[in-house]
């Protein structure tokens, strides 16, 4: 242990503050004072309306966040006492979504956006003659800040078992302090974990020794034609053509063939995970410095709340039967004559 | 007390993040928790947590922010001999100085090993030894997760790397061009090889040129100077990229094969492909490193084979390059059943 952690400390720290640099620690504290200011001055725009939050979402994979107020807009001579404008400015960082009549479960469509002064209008005498509404006003959440609220982490290796791979995945949420007040309404939907699932040495066991011989011989024929070496040239000439006549796949063709077994389409076949993720996008990892994608990257989601702040669970691959499925992918597109072994 | 979930991650390569997380019905009363970490067990995280004190190895909790939810990361954050490491994190929950429930945390750390199983301690050259089958190593990978091997070879002064064989191919063309002076011809492939990959992969073989490194092949001390030169000179940048593209189909059986080599076993990447060594007239020895890291980019100490060379041979003039033949035995465990698979 290092002589800062043999100190005693008291208080309130966050601890990943103390890895992190300062200014960005600042920036997620400004942040979330920012939303919970707007939120603010949201409540009062609608305080003559009884404003409660009935839900409160935030939508991790897509860093928004969704707002539901239940407003009363009283009906009839009522109404005409009150304030007959309902104003939403668009600079509190919210904007409407949908206002909702419940009694009649109609959507209101009569609300205007005010270019001019960037805010939203309701004329209230235009209303239905209904008394409850719900308004749904949508906004954005920064990765700094969404990093803060939940902690996502997956297992670098997988444990073996069976000709099954396993990945651990945890997501939980960190810190909700900002968002206390809504907590029983507070949902963080999709929340994301990414798997990266290694794939790099099963096309080494499935391509047949024959097609890495055809690659061979063509690298060094290339090799014989390029040198001028003419006898070399016949001698892999007649070579290069026997394999030719076996192994009907060229080196491109090899290439799009293992990038299609890479893909998501395919690969999500050999995939389980447990409840209560789901999967997200499944897509190959592309390194810019790795010809053929070595990892797939496996996406999975789970929302988190008031009932459910942590998930745990695992994400399956099937790797057996997936050597075995590309394995026989390859031998259908190299030797599309033979007869090839039933498996 | 009635728990709604318990866990911890079940197993972990050093320096990984580990979570864990109690998740209890809200009808239970307490004032504290109390947390004690092993010495060598780093907390990096807390979840859900209001206000706490820590000293040394023990954290107190005396405020949860929300609800009945209390959740840390912690990671072990040195690199250890054996391949598994067991440690517990003990858990109390205190009401009124009272214990009134415990837990017990189990964290399983286990880290991949390269050891030496077979070498050589002496090699004979001859007029008629087969090279192709003259260094045999036999080496054996156990304990957990794949590792990446990186081989450095001396043959008498410093270690070097073995360069990729892309990097070979690349720069052997260029070598070709900067000789001959050839004019790309116009002719195109029809080859769909990402042109991102070949562009990097060329931005770094001439990065690494510019920088002053030889190719250890294909060009004499001599004339690297003007080919440096012409390697900066931006007028020949065009030509060095149309040459790449004009050999498309070259480069990509080159970097197909070299991914078959890559992977010679079961969580083993060999980072530089086959390996081979120039054997040079007045070489006397070899000494080869074998340099691996994990998942997480942890080095491990390296496996160093040491080879004494005696050559016979009537023509000791001429170099000739050397294949190293690994050979690779796997002991993995698995974290789950904790035994070797």
């Amino acid at each position: 242990m290092d002589s800062e952690n043999n100190k005693p400390y008291t208080g309130e720290r966050t601890l990943t503050q103390s890895k992190m640099d300062p200014t960005k620690a600042l920036s997620v504290v400004r942040e979330s004072v920012t939303i919970t200011e707007q939120l603010a001055e949201l409540a009062e725009c609608l305080r003559p309306y009884k404003p409660e939050v009935k839900k409160f979402r935030i939508d991790y994979l897509d860093r928004s966040s969704e707002i539901k107020y239940f407003l009363e807009i009283p009906a009839g001579i009522r109404r005409k006492i009150h304030r007959n404008r309902l104003e939403v400015p668009a600079r509190i960082g919210f904007r409407i979504y949908e206002l909702l009549d419940l009694d009649t479960g109609n959507i209101v469509s009569q609300f205007n956006y005010d270019t001019a002064e960037s805010k939203w209008i309701f004329d209230l005498n235009t209303f239905p003659n209904s008394e409850r509404y719900l308004l749904t006003l949508k906004g954005n959440v920064s990765t700094n800040l969404l990093n803060r609220i939940a902690d996502v982490k997956a297992a670098a290796n997988p444990s073996r078992d069976n000709g099954i791979d396993k990945y651990w995945i945890h997501s939980a949420l960190k810190d909700v302090s900002i968002l206390k007040r809504w907590w029983d309404e507070l949902d963080v939907e999709r929340v994301n974990a990414d798997v990266r699932v290694g794939v790099q040495r099963y096309f080494t066991s499935a391509i047949p020794s024959q097609v890495r011989e055809r690659l061979d011989v063509g690298r060094k024929l290339m090799d014989a034609i390029a040198r001028g070496d003419r006898n070399l040239e016949q001698r892999l000439k007649t070579k290069y053509r026997s394999l030719q006549k076996i192994v009907k796949t060229s080196p491109v063709e090899l290439y799009e063939l293992i990038s299609t077994l890479v893909s998501g389409g395919f690969f999500v076949n050999y995939l389980k995970v447990d409840d209560p993720f789901v999967f997200g996008a499944i897509e190959p990892l592309r390194q810019l410095t790795v010809i053929i994608p070595e990892k797939v990257k496996v996406s999975v989601q789970t929302d988190l709340n008031f009932n459910q702040p942590a998930a745990r669970g695992n994400l399956s691959f099937q790797r057996t039967k997936y050597i075995e499925d590309i394995t026989d992918n390859i031998e259908k597109a190299v030797f599309p004559k033979k007869k090839r072994k039933k498996r | 007390m009635k728990f709604l979930s318990k866990y911890i991650a079940p197993w972990a390569l050093p320096n990984e993040e580990i979570p864990a997380h109690l998740f209890w019905v809200p009808d239970f009363q307490y004032d504290a928790i109390i947390v004690k970490f092993p010495p060598d067990i780093i907390l990096k995280d807390l979840f859900n947590v209001e206000s706490f004190e820590q000293k040394d190895s023990i954290i107190t909790v005396n405020k949860l922010k929300t609800g009945n939810f209390f959740g840390f990361v912690v990671a072990l954050e040195k690199l250890f001999e054996e391949q598994h490491k067991k440690e517990q994190i003990l858990i109390d929950f205190f009401s009124k100085g009272k214990k009134v429930y415990s837990h017990v945390f189990e964290v399983n750390i286990f880290r991949p090993k390269l050891s030496l199983k077979e070498a050589p301690s002496r090699m004979v050259l001859t007029d008629d030894t087969d090279v192709s089958n003259l260094l045999n190593i036999a080496l054996e990978v156990s304990g957990f997760g794949q590792i990446e091997v990186r081989l450095e070879i001396s043959t008498g002064g410093e270690f070097r790397e073995r360069a990729e064989p892309l990097y070979r191919e690349i720069v052997r063309r260029m070598i070709a061009a900067f000789r001959t002076g050839e004019e790309p011809e116009t002719k195109e492939k029809s080859i769909k090889i990402n042109p991102l990959y070949l562009q990097k992969k060329a931005q770094e073989y001439i990065e690494k040129i510019e920088k002053g490194v030889r190719p250890s092949f294909g060009i004499e001390k001599e004339d690297f100077v003007d080919f440096y030169n012409w390697i900066i000179d931006k007028a020949n940048r065009g030509k060095i990229v149309e040459l790449l593209s004009r050999h498309l189909e070259n480069l990509l059986i080159e970097s197909l094969i070299f991914y078959f080599e890559k992977h010679p076993a079961d969580n083993v990447a060999l980072m530089q492909g086959k390996p081979a060594t120039l054997i040079e007239s007045a070489t006397q020895g070899l000494s080869i490193r074998f340099h691996y890291r994990d998942a997480l980019m942890n080095e491990y100490e390296p496996v160093e084979v040491v080879i004494a060379i005696e050559d016979k041979r009537t023509q000791k003039a001429k170099p000739f390059e050397l294949p190293i033949n690994l050979k690779w035995i796997q002991r993995t465990i698995s974290p789950i059943r904790g035994r070797e698979l």
